[in-house]
């Protein structure tokens, strides 16, 4: 979910900036009527979708084109501002750690009480809405309901169900749902935007199952082949219970990875930053009152910590859907062996059938169950080595 | 266990370690033994935090009527640098008529000045703390002896259950029940004064419910939430005992080094997972395995009740071993 297209960088290709909206052609066309027709606009907007399918992109995409004079050109300075993100009357809130608090929100509040100092309108962006607490979601209640007459809410959930998204705050929204990105559209933009192969990126669209970020990831990057080689090898690989506490243990092991290669960058730099601002290792006089700090460096250590649980956590949730679209796979071949329905990972088709054929149809369907329970699982806080056990376990093949 | 009376040569005392009853008697004994000898002596105890070197120096000086003098120096590896300077020097040259005993407690702090101590002539009294089950069962045989009585294995092994690893506590309950019962102390005296079990963990939970004992886990889990040990931490211990087992029992070898080598753990740990292993199938390793992954959840706030969550995945994991097990019919006795 962190790897969606979140910083649609170059310049605007036809459609101004919608071009970088890819595959949502009814999504684009209301959205532009919102910014040609007053009537047809509104205070706070919720953009839904699956993982990849661009929320947060088509949320900047509007941004741009309410700040921009002419609708969105994507050639002034407006449009280039707001898609860089440096905008100063489009405020975006990108959760780090794992949910965005009562704080942040109120910070939130008082930034959206704010008249547009340049441009047309104030606009909030705050990817991840589903991640705001229940407090901080009723912090902001009042003010996603009745904000001033030149601030707008953009607020974007991964999700296919806008139920995911607390009532009290849906319901004060209009909700603009995104669908899965067509392969071919995704395939298109990595070849017209990154410069991929045009055979890279067929192949790139089709195993990332119309996830963006994921097939822009996949194309661009060799190590996020192998790890993804790598989960998919789990399924045939899982033939005794050694197998099994293996594969988990790779699993998990190289989440933490993933999370510890991520963090060990950023951490570092934010820790030294924070001690250089309070004079840690100074001399003279002043030093004393500096050590004071220590509550500063504690709180940026906890929200490191958070941050890196996420990443973790982000890291092995796209392991297992990948997973589940493998059985998926299977599940469809089994069902309807003679139809050519297309498939999560069509470049694994032989491992597919393959376990068609170990599981059948209704084996198939209990392990794709077992692996959407682990991802609740995850969700609920279960120490990961336990929960990634219990799955790879269930996942066994028959002997 | 009592200190050696001093010497007449011995007028330094160095008494080190972590045990704080041991430590006290040492000091005592020669307290006591000073005492005896100089019934008039000038006794001194200190603290070596904060303490002036003026202080010190006051009560290293000579006594006006030429009395001995007993100087206790409690916690030195507290004490400030200039303080253990002025130790050094007395070392080298003490005075014939003062016992001076220096109490450290452990660890590396102004280790030196135990050096120079030593080095001095010093006699030392270790107090190093008892850790191992072995060697507290032998202290409380010796405190029972030493009040007078005997006292039966079983009846060791039910009182440190009962009263736990606190020395102080298991002496004063040893002298205790030597003083109610008068001679041989046996496991009914033991359980007439002293109920239940004063140490559990999530660990002894895990050990019942690995080798079966429905019964005796159910128990020692009910001690252990009524002890106040998390929720999580007992989930987690049973977690951890069923991933071992089923790494030893997964793997074909039983060699336990080879084991220790291949599972990243240490070989005590392994060797005690082979124990727990015994009597589990694979088959039910595999559903135990799943078991630990819900209560994990359930203690996590799924659950309404997650003393009840525990309690039956407790039970749950007792009934898989017992049906699936590898001898199942062998221990149908619990």
């Amino acid at each position: 979910m962190t790897e969606t297209a979140r910083s649609p960088g170059g310049s605007a290709a036809p459609g101004g900036v919608w071009a970088q909206v890819v595959g949502q052609p009814a999504v684009v066309a209301e959205l532009q009527a919102a910014v040609a027709d007053p009537a047809a606009m509104t205070h706070a907007w919720l953009f839904t979708g699956p993982p990849g399918s661009g929320r947060s992109v088509a949320a900047r995409a509007f941004a741009a084109a309410l700040q921009c004079p002419d609708g969105g050109d994507g050639t002034c300075h407006a449009c280039r501002t707001v898609l860089a993100g440096t905008h100063a009357d489009v405020q975006t809130v990108v959760p780090e750690g794992l949910s965005i608090g009562v704080v942040e929100a109120r910070e939130l509040v008082r930034v959206a009480g704010r008249a547009p100092s340049q441009g047309r309108w104030q606009v909030v962006v705050v990817e991840d809405a589903d991640r705001m607490t229940e407090q901080a979601a009723n912090a902001v209640l009042k003010m996603i309901e009745e904000p001033p007459p030149r601030t707008v809410f953009l607020l974007c959930a991964p999700s296919l169900h806008p139920e995911d998204v607390p009532v009290t705050i849906r319901s004060r929204c209009r909700v603009v749902g995104l669908r899965t990105p067509p392969t071919d559209a995704v395939a298109d933009v990595l070849v017209r935007r990154d410069g991929v192969d045009p055979a890279l990126a067929a192949w790139a669209a089709a195993a990332a199952g119309g996830h963006v970020g994921r097939a822009r990831h996949l194309a661009q990057d060799e190590s996020a082949r192998l790890v993804r080689k790598a989960v998919l090898d789990v399924p045939l690989s899982l033939v005794s219970l050694a197998a099994c506490l293996t594969a988990a243990d790779d699993l998990v092991g190289a989440a933490k990875e993933e999370s510890d290669r991520t963090t060990a960058a950023l951490d570092g730099a934010e820790t030294e930053a924070v001690k250089a601002s309070l004079g840690v290792g100074a001399r003279g006089p002043g030093v004393a009152a500096a050590s004071r700090g220590a509550g500063q460096l504690k709180e940026l250590e906890k929200r490191q910590k958070s941050r890196a649980t996420r990443i973790g956590r982000d890291s092995l949730d796209r392991a297992l859907v990948d997973l589940a679209g493998l059985y998926r796979d299977a599940l469809v071949l089994a069902a309807a062996p003679g139809e050519s329905l297309p498939l999560d990972h069509p470049d694994r088709r032989a491992d597919a059938e393959e376990l068609a054929r170990r599981i059948g149809a209704e084996g198939a369907l209990r392990r794709i169950d077992a692996v959407l329970a682990c991802r609740t699982a995850l969700e609920q806080n279960v120490k990961p080595q336990v929960a990634v056990e219990a799955l790879t376990v269930a996942l066994r093949l028959p002997a | 266990m009592a200190a050696a009376p001093p010497a007449p040569t011995s007028r330094l005392r160095a008494v080190v370690g972590e045990e704080e009853l041991l430590r006290s008697r040492a000091v005592a004994a020669v307290r006591a033994a000073v005492l005896e000898r100089h019934p008039q002596a000038e006794l001194h105890e200190l603290t070596a935090l904060g303490l002036p070197v003026g202080q010190l120096a006051d009560v290293l000086a000579p006594s006006l009527f030429g009395e001995h003098r007993l100087v206790v120096v409690a916690g030195v590896q507290e004490a400030a640098g200039a303080l253990v300077d002025a130790l050094t020097a007395y070392c080298a040259d003490p005075d014939p008529d003062l016992t001076l005993v220096v109490v450290h407690h452990g660890g590396k702090r102004n280790e030196a000045l135990l050096k120079t101590l030593t080095a001095a002539g010093a006699a030392v009294d270790e107090c190093p703390k008892i850790s191992s089950a072995g060697d507290r069962a032998a202290f409380v045989r010796n405190e029972v002896r030493a009040a007078g009585g005997r006292i039966t294995p079983d009846a060791v092994g039910a009182l440190v259950d009962a009263v736990g690893g606190d020395l102080r506590a298991l002496s004063s309950a040893a002298t205790q029940l030597v003083a109610d019962v008068g001679g041989t102390v046996d496991a009914d005296a033991v359980a007439r004064f002293h109920r239940g079990q004063a140490e559990v963990s999530g660990f002894t939970v895990a050990e019942r419910v690995l080798v079966g004992d429905r019964q005796g886990s159910i128990e020692m889990l009910r001690w252990a939430l009524e002890r106040g040990v998390a929720h999580v931490l007992v989930a987690d211990a049973i977690a951890d005992g069923i991933r071992t087992a089923a790494r030893v029992t997964s793997l074909n070898t039983s060699n336990t080094g080879e084991l220790a080598r291949a599972l990243k753990l240490p070989p005590w740990k392994v060797k005690k997972a082979q124990t727990q292993a015994r009597g589990w199938s694979i088959d039910g390793l595999q559903q135990a395995i799943g078991v630990a992954a819900e209560l994990n959840a359930d203690v996590k706030g799924v659950a309404a009740s997650a003393d009840y969550a525990l309690e039956r995945a407790i039970r749950r994991i007792v009934d898989i071993r017992a049906t699936t097990g590898r001898d199942s019919r062998a221990r149908s006795r619990y």
